[in-house]
């Protein structure tokens, strides 16, 4: 019971990207990915969620090989993504984006919603409901994203750089966000972050990603602590 | 890699050629067409077809292809020729005519061309085939542009009416009493060649057009065209109009703009496409003018002809009989000459042909000179009015001398 | 006056198949330059079925829109789809939907030939009077169902889940696609709705003129002069479009000839490309890069 990325090779047409990463996401877990600039992150998600086409190797939820399906199916299935720049529908209102992620839970429905609490925890999203969702600043735009995203019912949750373009501040709120996200829900989230400092004090367990290929896997806070990790990603010579 | 799969196809093509030729079944096999007479004393021609195979305007084809196949075999018996007939479709194009033509005559060697039935792609080749000297049988086109009798010796003959002697016809009938006259025609070679042709009748009898308008083929409506003629008090109109269901579209703008003109003309096409898109109300007041008699006679017995034999309504009729007529006239002309490839001999006897006949009772006597290759004249004694009945079957008004001052 | 009413009803027919380009075009970024053929395919269809004297007229009516909206659906799937693959820049559609065109007139006149057949289903004669100008009936019916079916759609895509997915697909396909939407099977439920209108103008077109294989590439320049003008992003667009088309190329056809309506009506787009190329009511394009 796990969302399972085996051996997975792909990229586009004359540039192949990822070479052979393997992953495992459980329910409940958060795992982050980090990695600089073109290692590859936004690569892994988009080829997870479908977008991108798997070359050899596997993409399997809990029911099995995603490979073949498009990426409507996955995401009816469970696997959501949350695209880099949040990609909301600029000229729609922040309630139909919301309702549009609602789509994906289509057969997926009973309990409790979870949109529901998420409002409550983050008025901001509901305050703005009738609002045009390219009016919004980018850190509401990215509360709404997740939102829409918590919609769909993940099992399991892809997020491509949630904090990009964010203030400081805002990223805390974001974090916090996608904490409440992990808490309520009991989705597996794959973050996949520049921001490696904060993703990794907030996840379970961490991949780091080079040149399209897993060079370090590990407990989040193990990662964090190595000497490697930290002249690299955080900074710190 | 790629070549070798070029050299499989082409070995695959040279393959299957061979055995073509083996089984006899090349373009050329079977085919007889010497241009003399056989041990039975049969002439087989080699004559092409030229037409619209395909498309829109495929029945300009079809009435060629229906007297071929209807009057054969009376050819053949009366006269001791047979046609092999080679076709090529222009598929109603100028590009393609030309085309179609040049392979007929360079490729085919064919000994005379039927075709092409539209008088624009006639036009288009006219100069090829007059250099080609080969007897060039238009029975279809009523441009008078086609033959330039400047040159001579002329290989081109018509067998339709002309623009010109029907608008002479018609303007007698239009400006009779000194009627206000509009004309509608549609936007295309056919339609130019009918306003042109009007206009000159005009000038030539200092006669004048009170109002010009087009209609573009396909056009939604005319409503705008016959306002423009009610309110200019148009009192005779003349519809020069390619397709008969643009046709409709302009009677249908009539009734509907409550015009009410004395006279209404229109040409043959009205016969083909128009009645299943109109309303007897539309049609009352129409009238044409043609040549030939469609309700007795010889020309009917082809039109009737036709239909037996080929199971099909004529369709073209007008061009069903000039069709005939020209066959008629050109295998007369091998009879007498003995060899179709005497193209000069055989294009002589057909200037000079004495008797024309259609069908068994219709004769024309002596049509052509050097510098007249029409069938018919511009004489109105020997030309017919007819309306149409409810069911749009033709109705002989009398002649159109009878009838210049309205029917 | 006269020209003025008679170019709101002309206009009308122009406008529905206008509707069915901004119909495509907002959905897939596609035209289909075979809206003619489909034109022709709803009336013969309907002339089909036009001996089944126990489907009523609405039916056979009907009859005429499915047969082109399911060839519709099919022609998205296989013949611009494919073509689409590569990206905002993949224009090979354009190709493949034009060569449909000839495939379906090539077929269409072989099996129904090209003269045109009258059509019974759906015909009205006569005229009726509007504001002092007669107009004719069918030309009215076309008309008022052109406003009739672009208010529908107005409404349904404003106020419906299937027109938010409508939106949601015209704004962004991919991110749509992350909401558990097919953009693939939206195209060809816009492209069976499309087709479904251009052969019911089609069916109700052919009971005045007549169905032949080629009796709708006349219609085809207008419709699209009449989409560009109103925007073919905007399902407002052929409305006003329809409206001034119609009404400036009539009113010049009653001032100066019929040969200068159409060029008054095409003068018109070119103006409308030069000052705002999006149309009228259309939204400028954003570039994504």
């Amino acid at each position: 019971m796990s969302l399972v990325i085996d051996n997975v090779e792909s990229g586009y047409d004359r540039a192949p990207i990822l070479h052979g990463v393997s992953m495992r996401v459980d329910p409940g877990e958060l795992v982050a990915v980090v990695g600089s600039n073109g290692a590859g992150k936004t690569t892994l998600v988009r080829t997870i969620s479908g977008l991108l086409a798997v070359r050899s190797g596997d993409v399997a939820d809990d029911d099995g090989s995603l490979t073949k399906l498009t990426p409507a199916k996955r995401a009816r299935r469970g696997t959501v993504m949350v695209p880099e720049g949040r990609k909301l529908f600029p000229q729609l209102t922040v309630g139909q984006n919301i309702e549009l992620g609602r789509r994906a839970a289509r057969g997926r429905t009973g309990g409790q919603d979870p949109v529901e609490a998420l409002l409550e925890a983050f008025p901001i999203v509901k305050e703005r409901w009738g609002q045009q969702a390219n009016l919004l600043s980018g850190g509401e735009q990215q509360m709404v994203a997740l939102t829409r995203a918590v919609a769909a019912r993940p099992r399991y949750l892809l997020l491509d750089e949630p904090s990009l373009g964010l203030s400081p501040l805002k990223t805390l709120d974001v974090f916090r966000l996608i904490e409440l996200i992990r808490e309520r829900t009991g989705a597996g989230i794959l973050l996949v972050e520049q921001m490696a400092d904060q993703a990794l004090a907030a996840a379970d367990r961490a991949y780091v990603l080079e040149h399209g290929r897993v060079s370090m896997e590990g407990p989040a806070a193990e990662l964090r602590a190595s000497d490697e990790i930290r002249r690299a990603y955080l900074g710190v010579a | 890699m790629k070549l070798q799969n070029l050299w499989s196809a082409k070995g695959i093509a040279i393959g299957a050629a061979a055995l073509l030729a083996l089984s006899g079944c090349g373009s050329d096999g079977g085919s007889e067409a010497t241009g003399t007479a056989d041990a039975d004393g049969i002439i087989t021609v080699k004559l092409g077809v030229v037409g619209p195979m395909t498309g829109p305007a495929s029945l300009y084809y079809e009435y060629m292809d229906q007297d071929l196949e209807a009057f054969a075999d009376d050819f053949e018996e009366q006269y001791g020729v047979r046609f092999d007939v080679v076709a090529e479709d222009d598929q109603a194009s100028p590009e393609e005519t030309a085309r179609a033509v040049s392979k007929l005559i360079n490729e085919e060697g064919v000994q005379a061309i039927l075709g092409p039935p539209l008088s624009g792609n006639s036009l288009q080749v006219a100069d090829t085939v007059q250099r080609s000297a080969i007897p060039w049988l238009l029975a279809g086109p009523n441009a008078d542009e086609i033959i330039n009798y400047d040159v001579q010796p002329n290989w081109a003959f018509q067998t339709n009416f002309t623009n010109q002697q029907i608008m002479s016809i018609l303007g007698e009938r239009l400006w009779a009493n000194d009627a206000k006259v509009g004309i509608v025609y549609s936007a295309d070679g056919f339609g130019q060649s009918n306003l042109d042709q009007l206009t000159a009748w005009a000038d030539a009898n200092g006669k004048e057009l009170s109002v010009e308008e087009t209609i573009q083929p396909g056009a939604a409506d005319a409503n705008a065209t016959i306002k423009r003629m009610k309110d200019a008090g148009v009192e005779s109109v003349f519809m020069g109009i390619t397709q008969g269901s643009d046709t409709a579209t302009v009677t249908r703008a009539i009734e509907q703009g409550g015009f009410d003109p004395a006279t209404i003309m229109t040409t043959g096409t009205i016969l083909t496409n128009y009645k299943d898109v109109a309303e007897p109300s539309q049609w009352e007041k129409i009238q044409i003018v043609d040549p030939r008699n469609f309700l007795e006679g010889g020309d009917k017995w082809v039109l009737d002809q036709v239909q037996e034999e080929t199971g099909e309504a004529p369709a073209i009729p007008t061009n069903n009989i000039s069709t005939y007529a020209m066959l008629d006239i050109y295998a007369q002309a091998v009879q007498t000459v003995g060899d179709a490839n005497d193209k000069e001999a055989v294009r002589q006897a057909m200037e000079d042909i004495e008797t024309v006949h259609i069908g068994p009772d219709l004769t024309i006597e002596s049509p052509f000179s050097s510098d007249d290759h029409k069938l018919y004249t511009d004489d109105p004694a020997t030309w017919f009015t007819y309306g149409f009945d409810d069911n749009f079957d033709l109705v002989n008004l009398g002649t159109a001398a009878d009838c210049v001052e309205g029917c | 006056m006269e020209p003025v009413i008679l170019g709101l009803v002309l206009g009308g027919l122009y406008a529905l198949l206008a509707q069915s380009f901004v119909l495509t075009f907002i959905t897939t970024k596609t035209l289909n330059f075979a809206v003619g053929e489909f034109v022709a395919l709803g009336a013969f269809a309907t002339i089909a079925v036009s001996s089944w004297s126990w489907l009523p007229s609405f039916g056979r009516v009907a009859v005429g829109f499915l047969a082109a909206s399911v060839v519709g659906a099919l022609a998205y799937r296989f013949i611009v789809l494919p073509f689409t693959t590569q990206g905002e820049h993949d224009t090979r559609w354009l190709l493949s939907t034009v060569a449909l065109s000839f495939v379906m007139l090539n077929l269409i006149t072989n099996v129904e030939g090209p003269s045109p057949q009258r059509s019974d289903t759906a015909r009205i004669s006569g005229s009726v009077d509007v504001l002092g100008v007669g107009v004719s009936k069918q030309q009215l019916l076309l008309a008022v169902l052109a406003v009739v079916i672009s208010l529908i759609l107005i409404v349904v895509s404003q106020r419906t889940s299937i027109g938010l997915v409508m939106r949601a697909v015209s704004q962004d396909p991919e991110t749509t696609s992350l909401m558990g939407i097919s953009p693939r099977l939206v195209g060809m439920g816009a492209y069976a709705v499309a087709m479904g209108l251009a052969g019911l103008a089609g069916v109700l077109y052919a009971a005045t003129v007549g169905a032949s294989p080629v009796m709708g590439a006349p219609l085809l320049v207008a419709s699209i002069a009449v989409a560009v003008i109103g925007g073919l992003g905007s399902l407002w667009g052929p409305l006003l479009g329809g409206a001034l088309y119609g009404v400036l190329s009539e009113v010049a056809s009653f001032q100066y000839g019929a040969i200068w309506g159409e060029t008054a009506g095409l003068l018109l787009v070119i103006a409308v490309l030069v000052w705002k190329p999006e149309g009228l009511l259309g939204r400028r394009m954003e570039v994504k890069l």
